[in-house]
């Protein structure tokens, strides 16, 4: 597999796991920022990074 | 007189959206290709405003902040679960436009005619469909009324205010179409954000000193509540990571949401649009914080009382012109997609239904026409079934998002496996249905699962061995 092949599946892949199956293992209080637990920080921060990693997705295609 | 206030300034935003929406489509020739996904045409900018415009509804904003009032943590799969079905979208949607562009398709069950080459399947699909949609439609109406009643500082019951904006809402679909919704959508849009940014920030400022702030109180009063349940426990670990998974699936899944994919200009739009809609999940954000503070201001409330919370301390702690401005932006986010849906349901039944399978009006002009008047009646029926408080409503709406999730393997495995076969899409489908139905009415969950992921394993296993021993579609070779 090319190089620029694996770097769109781990920009794909990244995220989704981020926001799903390691949530639990960020189920945490501390340590926390604006008084937001730090669970949240961690969804908040992937949900818009998110926009970085499909704009990236897009940018190995060619696109932009 | 608060009350005449309030309202008195949600009529004028209701009137002056439809009316903006009108003007702004004055000059357009209507077709049905026009009137159902506008006529294929839609920019990046204007695309986003009407995914925007569909996605975030009523319950959207009132569940989410009931949610964080009530649940607490377990609200945070709204924020991921969408920013799911966006990296999903990026993919899916662009291989949908291109088909819909290439084989002239106006609805969801087109797709499977086009795919599949099975008419009879097209329709099925259709039927279901608008079986699933129709309730979520008097969802809005629900949403409509309880945002009513607060502006009317409990003076009207909020039900006759709701039949007559939604009629309004119905006659303003019949005239205008996908592109009147998508105009009506920047004004909603515009409304929210406003709203949201004061219901969010300025209340946790003024009772709290600072979001900060309050957060530190809301930790100290209640301190497991922003935190997931471990594992297996109801609304746990476990149910945060398939539920998500599950409903990002399904995201956009809806016929509405096939009918904008194919209302965008071309693929990249979709993509373009798919990188920037999970910004919007900001104002998702900002709802929480107005549940979270509700929560220690108006403590106690319970069950769909919840959902009202933040609209609750804006009706105590502010005047009526401001509860006004909150319930106008509230009321958009259920008629906008009120509108989006029942131009779908509409749709559906006007090609896939009378045209396709009993070959009624199929030239443009009758087409149209049809189209409209179904517009009328599906507002009329949805109306009909939400006055008379039927229970199976409710059992339906149980279903709707693990049912239209059920219509994922069909697109996902149609263009990535030549051999899957209509048999194979219908058994899948149909064995899919079933199951989430059987699941969901007898409230079975599996290990703190989401229930839906294991009908749409049994989907997956039906489509890929029905496939495996049938013939593949004739269409698929060409």
């Amino acid at each position: 597999m090319s190089r620029v092949r694996i770097l769109r599946i781990l920009l794909v892949v990244l995220p989704i796991v981020a926001l799903t199956i390691c949530v639990p293992l960020v189920n945490r209080i501390e340590p926390r920022l604006f008084g937001m637990p730090f669970i949240l920080l961690w969804i908040l921060f992937w949900v818009f990074a998110t926009p970085g990693f499909l704009w990236g997705v897009g940018r190995t295609e060619g696109r932009w | 007189m608060n009350a005449s206030l309030s309202l008195g300034i949600i009529a004028a935003i209701v009137i002056a959206t439809v009316s903006f929406a009108f003007f702004s489509i004055r000059r357009v020739k209507m077709s049905p290709h026009e009137y159902i996904v506008g006529n294929r045409s839609f920019g990046a900018l204007f695309l986003w405003v009407l995914l925007a415009g569909e996605i975030y509804t009523s319950f959207t904003f009132l569940g989410a902040a009931g949610w964080a009032y009530g649940l607490g943590a377990p609200a945070y799969y709204i924020l991921a679960y969408g920013t799911c079905g966006y990296i999903i979208g990026y993919f899916l949607l662009p291989a949908i436009w291109r088909i819909g562009k290439e084989r002239n398709l106006l609805t969801s069950p087109d797709f499977f005619v086009a795919r599949y080459g099975s008419r009879a399947l097209g329709t099925a699909v259709a039927i279901v469909q608008f079986v699933l949609v129709v309730p979520y439609v008097t969802l809005q109406l629900s949403g409509l009324q309880i945002l009513l009643k607060i502006a009317g500082y409990g003076t009207i019951d909020g039900r006759t205010a709701a039949v007559i904006s939604f009629i309004v809402i119905t006659l303003f679909v019949f005239a205008t179409g996908l592109r009147g919704t998508a105009w009506a959508s920047i004004v909603k849009d515009a409304l929210v954000i406003g709203a949201l940014i004061f219901v969010g920030i300025a209340i946790p400022i003024q009772f709290f000193g600072s979001p900060a702030a309050m957060f530190d109180q809301l930790l100290r009063a209640h301190p497991h509540h922003l935190l997931l349940a471990a594992g297996a426990a109801d609304h746990g670990e476990i149910w945060y990571v398939s539920t998500v998974l599950l409903t990002g699936i399904g995201f956009f899944m809806g016929p509405h949401s096939i009918a904008a994919t194919y209302s965008a200009r071309d693929d990249d739009t979709l993509r373009r649009n798919a990188v920037f809609l999970p910004l919007y999940q900001l104002v998702l954000l900002l709802v929480f914080f107005a549940g979270f503070a509700a929560l220690l201001i108006v403590p106690g409330l319970k069950g769909p009382a919840a959902d009202q919370s933040f609209m609750l301390v804006v009706q105590h702690f502010y005047p009526p012109w401001v509860l006004g401005f909150v319930v106008g932006a509230g009321a958009l986010c259920a008629l906008v997609p009120a509108s989006a849906l029942l131009l779908s349901a509409a749709s559906l039944i006007s090609k896939n239904v009378l045209g396709d399978a009993l070959g009624i009006a199929t030239s443009d002009r009758s087409r149209l026409l049809t189209t409209r008047i179904l517009v009328v009646l599906v507002g009329l029926l949805s109306l009909g079934l939400w006055l008379t408080e039927d229970k199976s409503l409710v059992s339906l709406l149980l279903v709707y998002y693990n049912g239209v999730t059920q219509f994922m393997p069909a697109f996902v495995f149609g263009f990535l496996w030549k051999r899957t076969s209509v048999w194979g899409v219908t058994a899948g489908i149909a064995g899919g249905l079933a199951l989430a139905a059987y699941l969901a009415f007898n409230n079975l969950q599996i290990g703190g699962a989401n229930p839906g992921f294991l009908a749409l394993a049994l989907n997956v296993v039906l489509l890929v061995g029905v496939s495996l021993v049938t013939r593949p579609p004739v269409e698929a070779s060409t």
